[in-house]
């Protein structure tokens, strides 16, 4: 269970924020219930990484429109959205992005950092130059392997575009 | 720095990557693209890493690049929710004994076909919210059984696994507690034989039988 936990309950946590939009309490009760119940399926952990997530995200989504839906029988929530438009299904990109964040973390820092600099932040290779203290040419290469060795990452997790 | 145009002597060769993601100066843009019109090689890096900022964009910096830890209180509350839900599954697992399993030769002939994990289906003895699918799996120290059980009831409840012995008493396998619109697994070995068992049953603790699979020897 603890092996269960640190594996996924950060990305969970942050997922059922998301889906209980920001209210702690309920995005814990997400996480507990839907670790529980992976805990007593161990046989949807054995896939893949991505597997797992996508099974653990989608629980996580049931859950939260249950809960959902029963807080609204007792009127506990005063809204007009159905659950459908305050859980939206975005399952599918949120497991592909953390399968993408994981596979940027198992960078190197070097590689890392140019791949933030130079995608994430928006930034020229000459800011990156600047921002590093190292030459233009290499960033330039440090980008050319970074993203070589991202993409290989992902391969091995089964993504290939 | 080790990090010089090592390999190739094409200047162009390390800007792919600059190149896909949007990073190069405008004048060191054009003439990448000058010559990818003429290079093949770098045409063809550039169309490897292409479908890479689409995969870089699925990431939500702010929550997934430096995202808030869990809460402390997370682990503690699974690990006592594990606690009680494994003070409700009691399971029998046999006790590995005996040498005398030399008789290994035991042809199975249960219900199921060779060992498909799936297991067979029980039969439902009335209109019950359960179905619940067994497997049996001869062993030197009798047998193992594969259960999966899924609950459509709305409220939950105890239920039993129980052996029924060709004389007609029973043996308890496992409990556990159903939870509403879920599937139970599990897994439980028990020293009776598979020629020692007349049937598996799913009971209520009050002893009324839901589910029923035969076993035929």
């Amino acid at each position: 269970m603890r092996a269960l936990h640190d594996e996924h309950a950060p990305a969970l946590w942050v997922y059922a924020l998301q889906l209980t939009s920001g209210n702690r309490v309920r995005a814990e009760d997400v996480v507990q219930e839907t670790l529980l119940r992976a805990w007593r399926h161990p046989k949807v952990l054995d896939q893949s990484q991505r597997s797992a997530r996508a099974w653990l995200f989608t629980v996580a989504r049931r859950i939260a429109i249950d809960e959902w839906r029963s807080a609204a029988t007792r009127s506990e929530i005063a809204t007009d959205a159905p659950p459908e438009l305050a859980v939206p299904d975005d399952t599918e990109r949120a497991v592909q992005g953390w399968i993408v964040a994981d596979a940027l973390g198992e960078l190197s820092d070097r590689h890392r950092e140019v791949l933030l600099l130079c995608y994430f932040e928006g930034m020229s290779v000459a800011d990156a130059a600047v921002r590093l203290g190292i030459a233009e040419g290499t960033v330039k290469s440090r980008t050319h392997y970074a993203l070589r060795a991202l993409r290989l990452a992902l391969e091995e997790k089964g993504v290939t575009r | 720095m080790n990090e010089t145009f090592a390999t190739s002597g094409d200047p162009f060769a390390h800007l792919d990557a600059a190149y896909v993601l949007g990073a190069l100066s405008p004048q060191d843009r054009a003439a990448f693209e000058d010559h990818l019109s003429s290079c093949a090689a770098c045409a063809h890096a550039v169309r490897e890493l292409a479908g890479m900022p689409g995969l870089l964009a699925q990431v939500d910096v702010r929550s997934q690049l430096r995202p808030e830890p869990p809460p402390a209180g997370v682990l503690p509350a699974l690990l006592a929710g594990a606690r009680r839900h494994r003070r409700r599954l009691v399971t029998t697992v046999a006790a590995a004994v005996t040498a005398v399993a030399a008789a290994v030769t035991l042809v199975l002939a249960l219900v199921l076909p060779g060992n498909e994990p799936q297991g067979t289906e029980m039969t439902a003895l009335g209109p019950y919210p359960v179905r619940a699918s067994v497997s049996l799996e001869p062993a030197a120290w009798g047998t193992k059984v594969a259960m999966s059980c899924s609950y459509r009831g709305a409220r939950g409840g105890d239920y039993v696994l129980v052996a029924v012995r060709r004389d007609g008493t029973v043996r308890e396998l496992a409990s556990w507690y159903a939870v509403p619109e879920d599937t139970a697994e599990m897994s439980v070995g028990t020293p009776l034989h598979p020629d020692e068992i007349a049937a598996l049953e799913i009971r209520l603790p009050d002893g009324r039988a839901l589910l029923r699979l035969p076993v035929s020897s």
